[in-house]
C-alpha cells in the first residue's frame, strides 16, 4: 500500500517535472512570426458603448469609428464616406462607406449606427461614453431620465447608408467628437437577439480590421483579420493578447526583454534609466509626447487658497524640471500651462512667471512671512502613476522655499477617484490630478475639464466662462481659436491649476515590426496598420 | 468517526457566517464604489443611481446584507459588477480550477521534497548536511513569495530565457515552473522544519526503542514507526498551507500572470466588486474549514493513540 503510494507519487512528480521541462516552448523559433503578441490589461468590457478606460486598446482593434482625428485636428475618414454640416451649423449628415461590413459579412447600415449611438444614452446601460456626446440634441436629458422617448434624441437614419445627427446648438467640436474611438456602431441584430452576451466570442461581430477569435476572461484574447473589413487589409493576420493585472508595465517589460511580446506600451519609472542606457532596448524605445497634463490644484473656494497670491506662491516655489526628473526620469515635458501645446489653442506663452523670491514675497503679502503661522494643509495624491513621488517632491520644495509643510495623503486608486468626486461638496486643500485629452479639440479642456469642473477646483470666472461659451458656438475656426486663446490667458492668470508636466508614452517595439503608429489622442495604436518586416 | 466528522462540519457554519458578515462589512466600509473604476470620467449621478438600483446598492446596508445572505444560501452569489455578463459562480468555476492545479502541484512538490529533506536533516543532526537543509528552510520561510517570484522571473526568464516570464498554460508547461516553485517554497520550508523536529522528538521515545529492540531494520523503524508518528505535526502545518496554496496566491498569481483565483481576488478588491469579494472569501473560508477537518480526521489514521481514545 505504502509502496504503491510512493511509486504513484514518484511517477506524478516525474511527470510534473518532465512536463515542465518539455512542455510548451516559450518562444517558437519561426522565421515569419505567426502573430503579433502583446500584454494588455483585462478590458472591463468589449462593448464599445460601455467603457472609456484602457479597454479601448483592445476594442480599437475590433471596432472602428467614422473617422480619425489627429492632435492637429486633421480628420481622416474611415467608415464614413463623407461628413457634412448643414448651413445651420447643427445638422450633420453622415454618409457611410458601404464597403465596410460586419465580420459575419452582413452590411453595416445606418440603422446600426443610429442604434449604437442612441444606446449610449440609455440610462439602464450605465455607460461612461454618454457625457462625451451630450452635444447631440436631447441626449443629455434622455440619459439623465428627464425624457423617456428615445426618438427625441437627435440621431436618425435617413437611408440605408446615411444618417443625420442634430446638435442642440452650433457645436464645431462635434466634428472631433464624431471621431471618438467610443462612437463606433454595434450590431443591432445580434444585441437584440442575445442581449448582454453579445460580446461573448460565439456572438460578437465587429466592424474593424479584426474579429474576435477567442477570449478567456483574465487570461487571453485572440483576434484574426476581419475578412469583410472595407479598409486596407491588415498585414498582420493574428493578434495574441495575454492579460495581466496589477503592474502592467513591469509585466510588459519583462516579457519584452525575454522576447515573448513584440510590443510594450510603457516602461516602469524605475527601469527607464536602465532601458535608455541599454544598447538594444535604448534603440527600440520611442517616446511620444502626449496631449495630457499632470497638475496640482487647490480648493479655490476656501482660504487660504482663494487668495490668488497663495496659488502664485505655491506655483513659483515649484522646480518643474526636478519634478519631471523625479517622476518620469526626464522623459516627460515641463508644462507651464494647463492646456498642452499639442492641443490647438493651447499656449505656454500665457504662463505666469516668477522666482522663488517672488514666491516668498507673495507668501509674506498673504500674511505668512517665512511661512510663519501658515495653517496645516494636506496634499492628496493617488497611489498610481508616480503621483506619490511628485507629492514628495512638491512637499520638499514648499518646505525648503516657503517654510510651509504639507502632509501627504496617498489613496489607493479607486478610493482616490471616489475622494476626488466627493470634493464637489466637501472641502480640501490640495490635490494632484491629471487629464488625458479625449478628443483633439480645445473644448475637451476648456469646456469638459474647466467649465464643467470635473476635478472640483471650484474655480469660477465669468469672463472666462463667457469666452468659452462664445468659442464653443463659433463656427469660424480662426475666430474660435482666438477666443480659446483669450480664455487661456485668464485661466493661467487665475491659476486654479498649476501645471507640472506633460507625460510621455514610452513604447518598446521589436525591430521587425514596422508601421505601428502612435495616435496622439488617447495613446491609441492600430495593429491593423502595422506589418512584420 | 462519522459522528465526529458531522459534528465538526456543523461547527464550521458559524465560522462561515462570521466570515461572511465581516467581509460584507469591510467591503462596504472601504472607500470607493464599484462605479469608480472608469478612468477619467466621473459617472453621471443619474446613471450611478440607476446602477445602484439595478444591483440593490440603493437599499440600506442591513437589507443588502439579508438580500445577499438569502441568495448565498440558495447558492446564488449574485452578478459581478466588474464584468456584468458573468455571475460570481461563473467566476469561481472559471478561476478556481487554475489555482487548484497550481496549488496541487506546489503542495505535491513541497511534500515530496520536504519529507525526505526533513528526515535527512534529523538523521544527520548538526552535520553540514543538516545545516544546509536548515538554511534552505529558513530562507524559504523568511523570503516573501513576491520576492522569490520576481527573482525567478528576472533570472530564469529575462536573464537566461529558460522559462516564460508571464502567462499560464497548465501545470505541465514551462509557464508553471516559476509559480509552482515560488508557491511551494514556504510550505516546503515548513514541512522540512516540522518533520525534522518531530523526527528528533520521536527518535528517543519508548516505542521506537522497542521497535529497534525487536530487531527491525533501521529503514523500517524510520519509515514505519518514527516517520508515521512524526507526520502528525507536519499534517497540521501542511493543512494550513494547503488551504492557502490551493486557493491561489495573490502575489504569485499576479506577478507570474497566472489567471487564477488569487489574482482575481486582487482585481475584484481594486474594482470594489462586492459580490466577487464576498464570494471568493467564502470559498476560501470553506477551504480552510474543510481542510482543518481533513487534517483532524487524518490524525485518527496516523496516530494509533488518537484512534484508541476517539469514538471510532
Amino acid at each position: 500500500m505504502k509502496l504503491r503510494f510512493a511509486v504513484a507519487a514518484t511517477v506524478l512528480a516525474a511527470a510534473l517535472l518532465a512536463g515542465a521541462l518539455m512542455g510548451t516552448p516559450s518562444a517558437a523559433a519561426a522565421d515569419t512570426p505567426k502573430a503579433f503578441r502583446m500584454i494588455v490589461g483585462e478590458p472591463r468590457s468589449l462593448d464599445p458603448n460601455l467603457v472609456t478606460d484602457f479597454s479601448i486598446y483592445v476594442n480599437a482593434q475590433l471596432f472602428e469609428p467614422l473617422a480619425r482625428i489627429d492632435n492637429s485636428g486633421k480628420l481622416t475618414l474611415l467608415q464614413a464616406k463623407s461628413i457634412e454640416v448643414g448651413p445651420d451649423g447643427r445638422t450633420w449628415t453622415i454618409t457611410l462607406n458601404p464597403d465596410y461590413k460586419w465580420s459575419n459579412g452582413q452590411p453595416i447600415t445606418a440603422a446600426d449606427w443610429e442604434y449604437s449611438w442612441k444606446r449610449i444614452f440609455d440610462p439602464k446601460l450605465g455607460g461612461e461614453v454618454a457625457s462625451l456626446a451630450y452635444d447631440i440634441e436631447n441626449a443629455e436629458d434622455y440619459n439623465k431620465g428627464k425624457i423617456t422617448d428615445v426618438n427625441q434624441i437627435g440621431i436618425k437614419a435617413t437611408g440605408d447608408y446615411t444618417f443625420q445627427v442634430v446638435t442642440a446648438k452650433v457645436a464645431p467640436q462635434f466634428r472631433a467628437v464624431m471621431a471618438l474611438t467610443y462612437l463606433t456602431p454595434v450590431p443591432k441584430a445580434v444585441i437584440e437577439k442575445v442581449g448582454d452576451k453579445w460580446i461573448a466570442p460565439e456572438n460578437i461581430v465587429s466592424n474593424g480590421p479584426y474579429k474576435l477569435v477567442s477570449r478567456k476572461n483574465d487570461e487571453s484574447i485572440v483576434m484574426e483579420a476581419n475578412p469583410y473589413y472595407g479598409g486596407r487589409k491588415p498585414a498582420i493576420g493574428r493578434i495574441e493578447m495575454t492579460i495581466a493585472s496589477g503592474d502592467l508595465c513591469t509585466a510588459q517589460l519583462r516579457a519584452y526583454e525575454a522576447g515573448e511580446v513584440d510590443f510594450a506600451t510603457c516602461v516602469p519609472p524605475q527601469d527607464i534609466p536602465r532601458v535608455l542606457k541599454d544598447a538594444t532596448l535604448g534603440k527600440e524605445l520611442t517616446p511620444f509626447p502626449l496631449a495630457a497634463t499632470v497638475w496640482v490644484q487647490s480648493d479655490n473656494s476656501r482660504a487660504p487658497w482663494n487668495d490668488k497670491k497663495m496659488r502664485y506662491a505655491l506655483a513659483f516655489a515649484i522646480d518643474r524640471k526636478a519634478v519631471v526628473a523625479a517622476a518620469t526620469a526626464d522623459t516627460g515635458h515641463v508644462a507651464d500651462t494647463l492646456v498642452p501645446e499639442l492641443i490647438i489653442a493651447g499656449s505656454s506663452a500665457d504662463a505666469i512667471k516668477g522666482t522663488v523670491d517672488d514666491a516668498k514675497k507673495l507668501l509674506a503679502d498673504a500674511g505668512f512671512p517665512g511661512g510663519k503661522g501658515f495653517p496645516q494643509f494636506t496634499l492628496t495624491a493617488s497611489a498610481n502613476r508616480g503621483q506619490p513621488i511628485i507629492a514628495q517632491a512638491l512637499q520638499q520644495m514648499w518646505a525648503d522655499n516657503l517654510g510651509i509643510t504639507a502632509t501627504i495623503n496617498v489613496l489607493e486608486e479607486n478610493a482616490y477617484r471616489a475622494w476626488v468626486k466627493a470634493r464637489k461638496a466637501e472641502p480640501y486643500d490640495l490635490m494632484l490630478n491629471q487629464w488625458y485629452t479625449d478628443y483633439a479639440d480645445p473644448t475637451n479642456w476648456y469646456g469638459d475639464l474647466v467649465i464643467a469642473d470635473y476635478r472640483n477646483t471650484h474655480f469660477q470666472n465669468a469672463a472666462f466662462a463667457d469666452l468659452v461659451k462664445q468659442a464653443n458656438a463659433e463656427p469660424d475656426v480662426g475666430k474660435r481659436h482666438a477666443l480659446f486663446l483669450a480664455a487661456n490667458k485668464i485661466l493661467e492668470a487665475e491659476q486654479p491649476y498649476t501645471a507640472l508636466y506633460n507625460p510621455t508614452d514610452l513604447w518598446l517595439v521589436k525591430p521587425n515590426v514596422v508601421g505601428l503608429e502612435h495616435e496622439g489622442v488617447l495613446d491609441q495604436f492600430h495593429i491593423g496598420e502595422a506589418s512584420f518586416k | 468517526m462519522v459522528f465526529y466528522a458531522v459534528r465538526r462540519a456543523l461547527a464550521g457554519i458559524p465560522t462561515l457566517l462570521l466570515v461572511f458578515t465581516l467581509v460584507f462589512l469591510i467591503a462596504h466600509a472601504t472607500p470607493g464604489s464599484p462605479w469608480d473604476i472608469g478612468s477619467n470620467r466621473p459617472i453621471e449621478p443619474s446613471i450611478k443611481a440607476a446602477l445602484d438600483a439595478k444591483f440593490h446598492l440603493d437599499e440600506p446596508l442591513p437589507a443588502q446584507y439579508v438580500h445577499y445572505l438569502l441568495g448565498a444560501l440558495r447558492g446564488d452569489l449574485g452578478p459581478s459588477y466588474r464584468d456584468r455578463t458573468q455571475s460570481v459562480t461563473d467566476i469561481i468555476f472559471h478561476f478556481l480550477p487554475v489555482s487548484l492545479e497550481l496549488g496541487a502541484a506546489a503542495m505535491l512538490l513541497a511534500i515530496l521534497l520536504g519529507l525526505p529533506l526533513g528526515a535527512l536533516a534529523a538523521l544527520t543532526r548538526d552535520s553540514w548536511v543538516d545545516g544546509l537543509i536548515r538554511m534552505i528552510s529558513t530562507l524559504g520561510i523568511s523570503m516573501p513569495t513576491y520576492v522569490v517570484t520576481s527573482i525567478l522571473i528576472v533570472t530564469l526568464g529575462v536573464g537566461l530565457g529558460w522559462v516564460p516570464t508571464f502567462g499560464w498554460h497548465g501545470a505541465f508547461s514551462t509557464t508553471a515552473i516559476v509559480p509552482v516553485f515560488s508557491l511551494a517554497l514556504a510550505p516546503l520550508a515548513a514541512v522540512i522544519r516540522y518533520f525534522r523536529n518531530s523526527m528528533l522528538e520521536v527518535m528517543h521515545l519508548d516505542y521506537v526503542r522497542t521497535a529497534r529492540a525487536k530487531g527491525l531494520r533501521p529503514a523500517a523503524v524510520i519509515i514505519r514507526h518514527m516517520g508515521r508518528n512524526a507526520l502528525i505535526p507536519v499534517m497540521t502545518v501542511a493543512g494550513v498551507y494547503a488551504s492557502y496554496v490551493l486557493t491561489g496566491s495573490f502575489f504569485v498569481e499576479s506577478i507570474a500572470g497566472v489567471p487564477g483565483f488569487g489574482r482575481y481576488f486582487v482585481v475584484a478588491v481594486g474594482a470594489r466588486d462586492y459580490p466577487v469579494i464576498i464570494g471568493t472569501t467564502l470559498v476560501y473560508a470553506v477551504f480552510v474549514v474543510v481542510i482543518n477537518l481533513l487534517v483532524d480526521l487524518s490524525y485518527l489514521l496516523l496516530d494509533p493513540r488518537v484512534r484508541l481514545s476517539g469514538p471510532a
